[in-house]
């Protein structure tokens, strides 16, 4: 204060006036502050500022005019501990309120001897100023941040508190660390230890360091390298900133005068343009001249066109002109050629009418003329009838002249032809080319023809009177010849030989004739001769042809004969072969008969035991042989069909029991089992051929016995069907055997496939069982089938039908105790040979029937004739008279109903045929067996009268159409199908049967063919007879060859007949099938 | 394949009996579905049920000479579809009548006889083995 005071003083004295308005003039606040901060002084600003008078001011509280007072004693308190201050932001406070922000500036100022005397302050007012703002924003930033520093440092405070807390703690732990530094202390040792040791590696890291440096100095060196390079690169560098230089400049001359060459080039584009403008628009114009040239060029050609059109039409024109003209001319030339033509006509009809005129008038004249003609005509008439009389006149007197001039004319013609005739003959007979000579009776030659001349070589005149037969080889033949001509008057084809001079000789035919006078006398001979040469080749080959021609049909007819010899020969063999199987059964049965027929004899009598054995082996291998001979023929039978089948009552279950107690012994040796099943639903006794049967049943058995070695063998016989009629009954044969492969199993059946490995049998070695087998039961329309397991055994079974019969069975078996009724009986046995005349009376006699015996047909006869015989057993083949012969002497001319029972080891169709027809009851096949022996010995001579066993039969088949055995094995017995297909047939059949009888009648054959054809299936189907399928194909055959044949409508009623039956029987079959339904 | 379709078979025959016989026959050996016809016209209106094998007899205009033979009824199914196997079925063991039935794509001529169902029986599984031998080569040969 006091130096503002002395200031103002001095300013006073100095400056006063000046300083104090200065201060006074000052805008900013001026403020002089002592040191406990009161105002010592102010200025008209800050009086401003604060609006209080400057009297209240002084001695105030300096802050007391500032909104934050702390703030502004803190300011003058800084300024009194730094000495200064600058821009501190203070704000004063209007005593109304008014906020002014400003900066103060302050600074101490001190007394003469230096004590700080107070403060100066100088505050700007910043409000309104943008740096004020800024500065208020900066200030109250720094406000903030003061505040934050203060906190902050409120925080530093604490912080430093606890850092305090902290010193102290860490002093603490300084304590400690003391004692840790003696420690580290100790472990320093340890480290300047190590240290000394880290010198050492220190040593060497100098030297590793030098090393570096080394390098360092190379690299230095290479540093200073490059740096020189740098240098020049620099240098090169400045170069080619000088060559930059220059070419900026070279760029800018050349920029400058690219800019000239623009100006120059948009000059001449513009020129360019300016052409190209000029161009298009003489294009344009060029086009625009160009297209008005076109159009004028086209005018012109269609001027030129339009011209020549004129100039063509103007021609045309001026043509059809100059043709009008001459049209015109010609026009005129016609009217003219008309006017002229009509004047013609004119003038032609002036000369018509002329000429009619003219015509008339001749007319008239032409009528006159004819009337002058026909009055000619007339008077011609009378004249020519005048004339027709002297004409008749004169015709006769011409007549009697011809008359005289024909006689004339004849009389010279006759001489003429004379003449002529004499010299034509001469002249024939020169050109003949037959050598001619008449010859004399003295044999002189007195004419001859050129020929002769030729064929002797001699000449006419030396010919001429000389001897005719001089000029032959043989000349007393030659005379003989002509002497024979005299004598016979004539002669034809006389051989002779003429010779030539130069001895050719030529053969001729000589003819020679005589020729006498008118008187008759012989004035010589006219001989002909005729040159045969070439006949004679020709004959000479014809003969040769000939012989040739005879000896090939010799010879053919011998190769004839040869053929026809081989043909006999042939037949005869298959005649043989017959013959062969005949008489083999006869020669071979025949001993075989004895030997067997003797064992059995023995066997009877008292025989040692091993006696009895030995017979037995004898008598088993002539049953093994028979069976042999008899397979062997009747495969031979059945092969030629000739098989026939037996009607014969018999028991089954007796047959069967019987047959199979023939293989006991058999099986009982092999340790096999026996099993019979039989079905005694099978009717007691059956109408068949038990032989066959046998055979069959035999063969299968024998089969399984021989192929089984263990196990069993079952027989079963079972019924299938029965009905009124029949029985149908399966037998089947099995066995445990070895079986049959399935490839063999097809090939058994056939001939001689299952060869025997020579094995003993019991019975039927020859491997032709099956054959025999399958033949047999397909003979009697039965089946066979055969089921086979390799190693496990195999089943054959057949099945056939069997007729049933009220009659018992005629003999059996079992039943051999000796009528002793019928013990009276004699017995007539015709056998040649004395074996078997043995046998038979060895056997008849144990019988007990009385015996003769005849050696053959003739002395049988004479033995009836003499004695009573209850049955005759006759022998077939025997010398003399055989017993066909011998049986039909007794039936035909004896009229003996005496049985005769055929005795034959010939067993073939043919033969039993045979004997049924010559009138035999029975017969006996050799080896004979005694109990059918007795048999038929018995039944004959209990039935004197023998029907004949199909007899029986035949009533039993006629009466039934149908069968319906198929239609029950097609169907599998299924009533409902059997039903559908007796139905279908009654249904197809009648139509059909109408169709065939008025196809027939209408001789309509392809209907007729049609009709049979389709009915003949339907036979088959419902076991219809196939004799009626027989004729019914014959009917079919005549049809088809459309023969008109007698019999054919016989046939034809038959097939109706059947039909007609078989419809009426199927339908109570069908009933009966229906009703068995319900 | 052991419900695989069963084989459809069309038998013709003017001879009713020996149709339905066939029919037996077929019914009781085979299994297969049978659909019979009288004539070759019926057969040929039919073929639109698709039989796998036709057994056609030959001589169809037998009785009737309207009708259609049966190489016509044949001709008829082979136009139809030639692959319809035909076995054809006559009374007359002709080589002439066979040779006709063979030119006329037949597969078979079987004589009417007693063997002749056998033989049907047999030669319709030679057709079927062959179809199927075929069948199975160009199989393989589409394959190839």
């Amino acid at each position: 204060m006091e130096l503002l005071v002395n200031l103002m003083e001095r300013t006073k004295s100095h400056h006063s006036q000046y300083a104090s308005s200065l201060i006074e003039a000052s805008l900013d606040p001026l403020i002089t502050i002592s040191i406990d901060g009161k105002i010592m002084d102010v200025n008209q600003a800050k009086v401003n500022i604060t609006g209080v008078e400057r009297k209240k001011l002084l001695g105030t509280n300096f802050y007391d005019y500032f909104t934050e007072p702390h703030k502004a004693s803190e300011v003058y308190k800084n300024v009194f501990a730094a000495g200064s201050i600058k821009d501190s932001p203070l704000t004063f406070q209007n005593k109304d309120g008014k906020l002014t922000d400003v900066l103060f500036n302050g600074s101490v100022y001190k007394g003469k001897n230096g004590k700080i005397l107070g403060a100066v302050v100088v505050a700007r007012a910043v409000s309104g100023q943008k740096w004020v703002t800024d500065l208020q924003i900066a200030n109250k930033e720094l406000a903030f941040q003061n505040n934050e520093k203060e906190k902050r440092a409120a925080e530093l405070v604490i912080a430093n508190k606890e850092l305090a807390f902290q010193n102290e703690v860490k002093e603490k732990r300084a304590a400690e660390l003391v004692l840790a530094n003696i420690e580290l202390a100790f472990q320093n040792d340890e480290k300047e230890k190590r240290a000394a040791e880290l010198v050492l590696a220190n040593v060497e890291l100098i030297f590793q360091n030098d090393e570096k440096e080394m390098r360092a100095a190379e690299l230095v060196l290479a540093n200073k390298e490059l740096a020189f390079q740098n240098d020049e690169k620099e240098k090169r560098a400045a170069e080619l900133v000088l060559a930059n230089v220059e070419l900026v400049f070279q760029n800018d001359e050349k920029e400058k005068r690219a800019a000239e060459l623009v100006i120059a080039n948009k000059e001449l584009a513009f020129q360019n343009d300016e052409k190209e403008k000029r161009a298009a628009e003489l294009v344009v114009a060029n086009k625009e001249l160009a297209f008005q040239n076109e159009v004028k060029e086209k005018r012109a050609a269609e001027l030129i066109v339009a011209n020549k059109e004129l100039v063509f039409q103007n021609r045309e024109k001026g043509k059809r002109a100059a043709e009008l003209v001459i049209a015109d001319k010609e026009l005129a030339f016609q009217n003219k050629e008309k006017d002229k033509r009509a004047a013609e006509l004119v003038i032609a009809d002036k000369e018509l009418a002329f000429q009619n005129e003219v015509k008339e008038k001749r007319a008239a004249e032409l009528i006159v003329a004819n009337k002058e003609l026909l009055f000619q005509n007339e008077e011609k008439e009378k004249r020519s009838a005048e004339l027709v009389i002297v004409d008749k006149e004169l015709r006769f007197q011409t007549k009697e002249k011809e008359k005289q001039e024909i006689a004339n004319a004849e009389l010279e013609a006759i001489s003429k032809s004379l003449k002529l005739a004499s010299q034509y003959s001469l002249s024939l007979l020169e050109a003949s080319l037959d050598p001619l000579v008449t010859i004399n009776t003295e044999g002189k030659i007195t004419d001859l023809n050129e020929a002769t001349v030729k064929i002797t070589g001699i000449s006419r005149g030396h010919l001429k009177g000389s001897n005719f037969f001089d000029y032959f080889t043989e000349p007393q033949k030659a005379r003989e010849v002509y002497q024979k001509v005299f004598a016979k008057g004539s002669l034809t084809d006389s051989p002779l030989t003429l010779r030539h001079k130069d001895g050719t000789l030529t053969e001729v035919l000589f003819n020679g004739s005589v020729y006498k006078d008118d008187q008759g006398n012989v004035l010589g001979v006219v001989v002909v001769a005729r040159d045969i040469t070439d006949q004679k080749r020709i004959a000479t080959e014809l003969t040769e042809a000939i012989v040739f021609a005879e000896l090939a049909v010799a010879i053919a007819e011998e190769a004839k004969m040869k053929a026809e010899s081989a043909t006999l020969i042939a037949e005869t063999a298959v005649k043989a072969k017959q013959q062969f199987l005949s008489n083999m059964s006869h020669e071979i049965r025949t001993p075989m008969n004895a030997i067997i027929g003797f064992t059995k004899v023995l066997l009877k009598s008292e025989t040692t035991s091993k006696q009895k054995e030995y017979l037995q082996a004898i008598k088993m291998s002539g049953d093994a042989l028979i069976v042999l001979i008899n397979d062997i023929l009747d495969l031979a039978k059945v092969d030629a069909g000739k098989m026939v089948f037996e009607q014969t009552p018999f028991k089954m279950s007796l047959s069967i029991a019987a047959m199979l107690h023939l293989f006991e012994p058999k099986i009982r040796e092999k340790n096999l089992e026996l099993i019979k099943e039989y079905d005694y639903k099978i009717p007691n006794v059956l109408l068949g051929d038990p032989v066959r049967l046998h055979q069959i049943i035999l063969n299968l058995v024998s089969n399984a016995v021989k192929f089984t070695n263990k196990g069993k063998i079952t027989v079963t016989v079972r019924l299938l069907r029965e009905d009124e009629k029949k029985a149908t009954i399966e037998f089947t044969v099995s066995d445990t055997g070895i079986g049959i492969s399935e490839s063999k199993i097809e090939r058994i059946f056939e001939n001689f496939q299952q060869a025997s490995s020579g094995t003993s049998r019991l019975f039927g070695g020859t491997g032709l069982g099956l054959a025999i087998v399958k033949q047999l039961v397909e003979a009697q329309d039965g089946t066979i089938s055969v089921k086979s397991i390799v190693d496990q055994g195999s089943t054959f079974g057949f099945v056939l039908d069997f007729l049933k019969t009220k009659a018992d069975a005629e003999f059996e078996i079992e039943n051999l105790e000796i009528d002793s009724e019928i013990k009276n009986v004699k017995i007539l046995v015709v056998e040649d040979i004395a074996l078997n005349q043995l046998l038979m009376k060895t056997l008849l006699d144990e019988f007990g029937f009385e015996c003769d015996i005849a050696s053959n047909g003739k002395i049988a006869i004479d033995k009836l004739l003499s004695n009573k015989f209850d049955l005759i057993l006759m022998d077939l083949q025997m010398p003399e008279m055989n017993g066909f012969e011998a049986t039909e002497y007794i039936r035909n001319t004896m009229h003996s109903t005496i049985p005769i029972i055929a005795l034959t080891a010939d067993v073939t169709t043919v033969d039993l045929a045979k004997c049924k027809s010559v009138g035999m009851n029975d017969y006996i096949a050799k080896p004979v067996d005694e109990k059918v022996l007795y048999h038929k010995i018995i039944s004959s001579v209990k039935k004197p009268i023998n029907t004949d066993i199909e007899d029986e039969i035949e009533p039993v088949k006629i009466v039934k159409y149908t069968d319906l055995n198929y239609l029950i094995i097609r169907t599998k017995s299924n009533p409902i199908l059997m039903m559908e297909m007796i139905s279908l047939y009654l249904e197809q059949t009648p139509p059909l049967i109408i169709i065939m009888k008025q196809s027939w009648k209408n001789k309509d054959w392809k209907s007729l063919y049609a009709s049979v054809h389709k009915i003949i299936p339907s036979f088959a189907i419902m076991g219809i007879s196939p004799d009626f399928e027989e004729m019914a194909k014959k009917v079919q055959d005549y049809a088809k060859h459309q023969q008109q044949s007698s019999g054919i409508f016989d046939l034809v009623l038959e097939i109706e007949n059947v039909c007609n039956h078989a419809c009426e029987e199927l339908k109570i079959a069908y009933s009966s099938i229906k009703n068995s339904q319900k | 394949m052991t419900d695989r379709k069963k084989i459809k078979l069309f038998l013709v025959d003017d001879d009713v009996m020996y149709l339905k016989l066939l029919e037996i026959e077929f019914l009781q050996h085979a299994d297969f579905v049978i659909e019979t016809y009288p004539t070759g016209e019926l057969c040929v209106a039919n073929l639109s049920n698709h039989p796998d094998i036709i057994v056609l007899d030959y001589h169809l205009d037998g009785v009737n000479e309207t009708a259609m033979n049966g190489i016509e009824t044949l001709d008829r199914i082979k136009k139809f579809n030639p692959d319809i196997p035909v076995i054809m079925l006559s009374s007359q063991d002709k080589i002439e009548v066979a040779v006709d039935c063979m030119l006329h794509m037949a597969s078979d001529y079987v004589v009417k006889s007693e063997t002749a169902f056998v033989r049907m029986q047999k030669t319709i599984g030679t057709i079927f083995r062959v179809k199927k031998i075929e069948k199975e080569l160009s199989w393989y040969m589409e394959r190839m």
